[in-house]
């Protein structure tokens, strides 16, 4: 089995989609293919890699319709003005979509079949925000037929129902607030010393009122956050309930992308990788209850990499909800103090099936920055699924 | 005419519907003209409105000041119709859903209030084009169709007949907007307009069920409630008046055709008295006029919460035939602000497959041999979602 290294990551800032103001959106007035478009040369670029080099293009998306119909990964190629060899494909595990595209890049370079594929991921919840804008159709026997009752399907599509039963499972409303509070203060921090600078591409985009922005800052990151000013929001799916705006991640627009190649191919061109890929994991978990997705995912890859979980110097754990995150925490016995160090979904935004890819890269990067050697990122994925990868900072 | 022209409405009929869109148009600012045939009723209406202004107070919603000018100055009762429309800009009618008592009141308005007044009529299912034949203005007769409680609910469908002239509905959209309800334009008169034809279309599947015995009224309901209904669709019928119903259903099989008519459980209510809340008893019993208890744990397994919604978005593609709205947004619009629901139909519709919803509709007309359940050529089309 060849090594896969990371050779290079980069990301759109993640403006905040907000349903009954969408202009407000940075990123309201542009596609997300194009916006893809705009990151694909630029990943190539950061990895000394030339378009013909590249073997496939993977992308991840969550709501893989309307304007987020890409025929198969292959417009963004296109629109970028890419070689036309290199193949294309979309990949759909809801939240996990980009984590999926990346698991199979790792697959493909590994088994000997692709040198360097190219993967991407996209989401705008503003345009084609969850439930697909009218566009997705479920089959209506999950809700009508006895024989498949007990998925739960009216729980299952209903992620902030779900966050709540994870949280009658004994976290807090204070526990969750203080959780949320530490993702914006991280963030800002993080953004205030320049972090995000390193892996944010700024982006022209036109703005509603005619003028041009330069958008380089998620939108949603709060200089101001603390568990005091989250006491006062009203539980936004339950009315006795605890999750709220503060404590899950906002509505989001963005993209991510990285380049992977085989080891001894970027040894070759001089490069130094952000991270080596160590293992992957993937696991179902029960529909009505897919934030616990991240245990048996991570526990898998942990496996795969001959790990303990004490070996992780860094976690990724994607905070669709705070409670899934110290869900996570307390059933993986992970030290807090290792998890999710620049913030995380709930202020740099959780624009879904692009999110895998932030978590990858930001993991690589942080190991790179903080000086450790395993890191762990992790998510849960509607429908009840979790995706995991484990990265190596060799340089350490 | 303008819509600052309007000043002064008069309310023929001051039940619960009369006096709670006398109510909404006091709390906008205008003059109401309060009538009903004898005092007590006409009294009872002014009690009524003077209640609901207090609780608006308690809740901050109405100031001090502009209470008093309603209870002073704006508010005028009569058992007088020639005094009630005198000065009147704008007629609105609310009186019972009888077409020749309808008829009659309309002539005597049209003899008795200024030639200038526009006149409303409040029918929930009746046609207007009929109404207006008894005066002599039917380019000023249009329907306003408020929705109970009118002071909650949002929804004032505005009919138009073939003879309502542009300037008669353009004044009337105005009117309901500055009322601060959302109004819906019906362009085309018939039976029971946009909302309640729509949900006639569930009605006909609910009374089946429960006629044949399938599921009892108690367990339709729980099942309506845990789904998050505010009120089952049995009490509601209780609610509104087995009478209500039976005239409504009656109204839309002579118009419609029979399958819409009232189910023989229905009739033998009427016929035994049981008229629902304001008898005691309907499907419910209500003690004291408290609301019937339903046991949630009793919520049937034999019907789906998708039923009710094939049957209303197959309905509202007729309306798009039939030329009563131009897209269905309009009839979410409408359903949405003429109830509790949080979602219409039609954008849950959006979320369900060609497939599934022509499977589901020939289900239903297959099981209840109703040929009205049979999916429209546009659903057929896969215009459903627009």
């Amino acid at each position: 089995m060849r090594e896969v290294v990371i050779a290079s990551y980069v990301r759109s800032a993640q403006s905040r989609c907000r349903p009954n103001d969408p202009g407000r959106d940075w990123l309201f007035k542009i596609r997300t293919d194009d916006l893809v478009a705009r990151l694909l040369p630029e990943a190539l670029k950061r990895a000394s890699c030339k378009p013909d080099e590249v073997d496939d293009h993977i992308l991840g998306c969550a709501m893989p319709v309307g304007e987020n119909c890409t025929l198969g990964g292959r417009t963004p190629v296109l629109l970028a003005n890419l070689d036309k060899r290199t193949a294309s494909k979309h990949v759909d595990e809801q939240c996990g979509s980009t984590m999926a595209a990346l698991q199979i890049a790792f697959m493909e370079i590994s088994q000997g079949f692709a040198d360097v594929v190219l993967c991407s991921g996209m989401e705008h919840m503003g345009r084609i925000p969850m439930g697909g804008d009218g566009k997705i159709e479920l089959n209506l026997r999950f809700f009508q037929d006895p024989g498949l009752a007990h998925w739960d399907f009216l729980t299952a599509i209903s992620m902030g129902v779900i966050a709540e039963k994870m949280a009658a499972m004994g976290y807090t409303r204070a526990d969750q607030d203080a959780w949320g509070a530490r993702s914006h203060q991280l963030a800002y921090r993080a953004q205030q010393e320049g972090f995000f600078a390193g892996e944010i591409l700024p982006v022209q985009v036109p703005q509603m009122d005619g003028s041009t922005m330069v958008v380089d800052t998620d939108q949603s990151v709060r200089s101001d956050a603390t568990p005091e000013g989250m006491a006062d929001l009203q539980p936004a799916f339950r009315k006795d309930g605890t999750v709220t705006s503060g404590n899950s991640s906002p509505l989001n627009a963005g993209a991510s992308a990285l380049v992977l190649m085989a080891k001894d191919v970027a040894l070759a061109k001089g490069l130094q990788p952000l991270a080596t890929i160590r293992s992957i994991g993937f696991a179902g978990v029960e529909p009505n209850l897919m934030g616990i997705g991240p245990v048996p995912s991570s526990q898998r890859a942990l496996k795969a990499a001959g790990l303990a979980v004490s070996d992780i110097d860094f976690w990724e754990i994607n905070e669709a909800f705070a409670v899934v995150v110290l869900y996570a925490i307390r059933e993986l016995g992970i030290d807090p103090e290792k998890v999710n160090v620049k913030g995380g979904g709930i202020a740099i935004g959780h624009p879904l099936g692009a999110t895998g890819g932030r978590l990858v890269g930001t993991l690589a990067r942080i190991l790179k920055a903080e000086g450790g050697r395993y890191g762990c990122a992790t998510m849960c994925c509607g429908g009840g699924q979790g995706v995991a990868m484990i990265l190596e900072n060799e340089a350490n | 005419m303008k819509i600052d022209d309007i000043k002064t409405v008069a309310m023929i009929g001051a039940g619960d519907m009369g006096h709670g869109i006398a109510e909404v148009a006091l709390l906008a600012g205008y003059r109401v003209n309060l009538y009903d045939i004898a005092e007590v009723v006409v009294s009872r209406g002014r009690e009524r409105i003077f209640e609901s202004l207090e609780k608006l107070m308690e809740k901050g919603k109405l100031k001090a000041e502009h209470n008093s000018v309603i209870r002073t100055r704006l508010l005028k009762t009569t058992t007088d119709l020639g005094e009630a429309v005198a000065d009147a800009d704008l007629v609105v009618e609310a009186v019972p859903e009888v077409m020749e008592l309808k008829k009659k009141v309309f002539a005597e308005i049209d003899r008795k209030a200024p030639p200038h007044a526009l006149l409303a009529s409040n029918t929930s299912t009746m046609s207007i084009t009929e109404i207006a034949e008894a005066t002599r203005r039917a380019d000023k007769v249009l329907g306003l169709h408020y929705f109970n409680p009118a002071v909650l609910m949002r929804l004032v469908e505005v009919i138009r007949t073939a003879k309502t002239s542009d300037e008669t509905i353009g004044i009337a959209m105005a009117f309901v907007e500055k009322n601060k309800k959302l109004p819906v334009l019906v362009k085309k008169d018939s039976p029971g307009f946009i909302a309640n034809r729509v949900n006639q279309a569930a009605g006909v599947l609910i009374m089946e069920v429960v006629e044949r015995g399938e599921i009892k009224p108690e367990e339709l309901d729980a099942f309506f409630r845990a789904m998050g209904s505010a009120m089952g669709p049995c009490e509601l019928t209780d609610y509104v008046g087995i009478d209500v119903a039976v005239h409504g259903s009656n109204y839309f099989a002579e118009k419609l055709g029979p399958e819409y008519g009232p189910a023989p459980h229905l009739l033998k209510m009427l016929k035994e008295g049981k008229l629902g809340k304001k008898t005691g008893q309907g499907y419910f019993t209500w003690p004291g006029g408290e609301r019937p208890k339903i046991d949630l744990k009793k919520a049937t397994k034999n019907f789906s919460f998708f039923w009710p919604v094939f049957l209303q978005i197959n309905e509202a593609t007729k309306l798009i035939q039939e030329g009563v709205v131009d897209t269905l947004n309009e009839v979410d619009l409408a359903l949405v602000n003429s109830s509790g629901m949080p979602m219409g139909p039609i954008s849950l519709g959006r979320q369900i497959s060609r497939l599934d919803l022509i499977d589901g509709l020939e289900m239903l007309a297959s099981k209840y041999e109703k040929n009205v359940f049979k999916p429209t050529r546009r659903v057929l089309g896969g215009g459903h979602k627009f």
